[in-house]
């Protein structure tokens, strides 16, 4: 019986702090992950647009996700954000759009949203809001490189 | 063995079933939704003003009338976000759970229907004023949406409020507002 329990005993202790290791920084690695590549990812989320005019870009993004059926939740004109909610079913919809000067003649539009726990990364979501933004603001939405 | 042509038609069926449940967002996230022009008939107005300042005033005023409190607002963009808890009971719905909770007991079995009965409900608005949609007025958008908890403390559903007597509710007070406003009441 003494020889079994000393067979046992390291291999379960290892066992158990493997677990709780692999726990304890999977969790810890989830606040900087992302499924793609930075650059990927951002080409994704962001259009160009020929205009300098932030405020009514800051109007378009709002009433283009307000018509998307998103409830705006916050805006900051001096920060260039629009943050909204939607439901979809039973999962909470989240997204969040910064406007930035990009040049002296663009301003950049990055949005990101979010499908109850997951960050949606999928192209063809971000084109179809693009889509939508394009025709509010009369102007065509450029891919950045 | 015999029953193994069956499965075999019945195995996709089954796969597509499970796939569909994993395949957890839709395509159309972010699509227009067909609705989106009678939505903005019933969520906009346009009021003939272009102190677009006095009607955020009075947006957040109709808000507090209707018991919401202001929970952010930003004059820029003319945004007003405020929420209200309440009861979410219906008497309806309450009687019909007891009575089938009371009927399954009688047949000697359990149901806890009462407790998916709907508790508390946190209702949204948030109200975006816009000077820049119209010439000489100023357009308000407003929207409503709530989260309900039933009486074990779980939340039963999300919603966005498409109840056209809320939203005319809330123009009728803001129009009062804008009034009481001018006249500075």
């Amino acid at each position: 019986m003494r020889l079994r329990r000393g067979s046992y005993f390291p291999v379960l202790l290892i066992t158990a702090f493997a677990l709780l290791g692999g726990g304890c920084a999977t969790n810890q690695q989830q606040i900087l992950a992302t499924s793609q590549s930075q650059v990927a990812l951002r080409n994704i989320q962001s259009r160009a647009f020929d205009t300098t005019d932030k405020k009514l870009m800051l109007r378009s993004v709002i009433n283009t996700m307000q018509d998307l059926d998103f409830l705006i939740q916050d805006s900051s004109l001096e920060l260039g954000t629009v943050t909204g909610q939607k439901y979809s079913g039973m999962v909470v919809v989240k997204m969040s759009v910064m406007v930035r000067e990009r040049n002296a003649k663009q301003l950049l539009v990055r949005a990101n949203v979010e499908y109850g726990i997951k960050a949606v990364d999928d192209a063809k979501t971000y084109q179809d809001f693009f889509a939508a933004l394009e025709k509010s603001v009369f102007l065509t939405a450029q891919q950045v490189d | 063995m015999r029953l193994n042509p069956f499965f075999k038609k019945l195995a996709p069926a089954a796969l597509c079933l499970c796939l569909a449940g994993c395949a957890s967002m839709p395509n159309n996230l972010l699509v227009m939704p067909s609705d989106y022009l009678s939505a903005r008939e019933q969520q906009m107005r346009k009021y003939a003003t272009t102190d677009d300042k006095k009607v955020i005033k009075a947006s957040a005023g109709a808000l507090q009338d209707l018991g919401f409190t202001i929970d952010k607002s930003e004059m820029e963009l003319g945004m007003v976000v405020s929420s209200k808890n309440s009861t979410a009971v219906s008497a309806g719905q309450v009687t019909a759970a007891l009575t089938a909770d009371v009927a399954c007991v009688l047949f000697g079995c359990y149901t806890n229907l009462y407790g998916k009965t709907d508790k508390a409900q946190k209702i949204e608005a948030s109200v975006m004023v816009n000077s820049a949609l119209a010439k000489d007025s100023t357009v308000v958008r407003v929207k409503f949406q709530t989260v309900v908890w039933n009486v074990q403390g779980q939340v039963s559903r999300f919603e966005t409020i498409k109840d056209p007597k809320i939203y005319q509710d809330f123009f009728e007070r803001l129009s009062k507002s804008i009034f009481l406003e001018e006249q500075k009441i």
